[in-house]
């Protein structure tokens, strides 16, 4: 082999490892360009638990009881003759206010959901998130429970992206 | 003569080569480094918005507290209403805290109303981070809690 030879090999040699260095930088940084989501999971997490505290702590302007109690008035069957109100009419009604000034106007996908002893679908607000992820890559859940005298009522928000 | 010419033409192309792949490296290598770099500064961005948010949750001066026991995702509306002079007369040392933004609660239920907690806007400023969470506002008056909104505003 002849000196000529040698050097047209070496150069050969020298653009495929400089080719392979690029290559290697290219899939190296291929993933660098995904912009951190950890400030939305913040969010959407302590979206979901404020909410639900919100909605359950909240005092009804005109009956003056916390919504909580009005769940467990309108789970337990309370007739409008024993207390001279609607209690699932009324804690519907300001429900519906709160989430419509809040979730609804942000433009949020979100469940609301109260079930007992797992079965009983006591109360439900389902805006564009269904009741699997289909759709969503995620989604951030509160539970909060409330002893009725039908067995433990489970209010459940789900906030999905 | 014309060989020592050919030899140094084919010295000069290889070398012409050499640089254009390096060049290519090079442009790729810069352009990863400044995606990178954009990310990072993205994600500091976000962790100081979240860092105000926890720190206007978490401020003695607003939050409501019972027998010196203090309750999460709670704002009084009495402090409420006095944060907004103190802060005004304090507008350094909260700075300090919560650099260019803007808070503010509103309340959605039963009433409307607003309290600007602190504002500070920068002359010029290349992106605007809004958050808003859910929170409860005590009326300690009447032992009542309404429903409200806690809006940041964050500023780079």
């Amino acid at each position: 082999m002849n000196r000529k030879s040698q050097m047209e090999i070496m150069g050969l040699a020298l653009v495929v490892l400089i080719l392979s260095i690029a290559m290697v930088f290219l899939f190296k940084f291929s993933g660098g360009s995904k912009v951190s989501e950890v400030k939305q999971d913040f969010v959407d997490t302590k979206l979901a638990s404020n909410m639900l505290n919100v909605i359950l702590k909240t005092t009804h302007e005109e009956k003056d009881i916390e919504l909580k109690n009005m769940f467990k008035y309108c789970a337990e069957g309370d007739s409008n003759a024993s207390r001279g109100y609607d209690p699932c009419d009324e804690m519907n009604k300001t429900v519906s206010f709160i989430l419509d000034r809040t979730l609804k106007t942000w433009q949020k996908s979100y469940n609301l959901t109260a079930t007992i002893n797992g079965e009983t679908k006591l109360y439900l607000i389902n805006k564009n998130c269904g009741g699997s992820l289909k759709g969503f890559s995620t989604r951030e859940s509160e539970t909060y429970m409330i002893p009725t005298r039908y067995g433990t009522m489970l209010i459940r928000m789900d906030i999905c992206r | 003569m014309r060989k020592a010419q050919m030899k140094m033409f084919e010295t000069i192309g290889v070398l012409i080569v050499f640089f254009f792949i390096l060049s290519i490296g090079l442009v790729f290598y810069y352009q990863f480094q400044k995606t990178r770099y954009a990310a990072g500064k993205g994600e500091t961005f976000q962790l100081r918005t979240m860092n105000i948010i926890q720190q206007v949750n978490y401020l003695p001066e607003l939050q409501c507290s019972f027998d010196n026991i203090a309750s999460y995702n709670c704002f009084d509306i009495a402090k409420v209403m006095a944060f907004t002079d103190i802060s005004a007369a304090n507008k350094a040392y909260y700075h300090h805290l919560f650099v260019y933004s803007n808070i503010t609660v509103q309340e959605i239920y039963p009433l409307e109303r607003n309290w600007n907690l602190f504002y500070s806007k920068p002359e010029s400023w290349k992106e605007l981070s809004r958050n808003q969470i859910p929170i409860l506002l005590f009326n300690s008056t009447q032992g009542r809690y309404y429903a409200g909104v806690l809006v940041v505003e964050v500023y780079i």
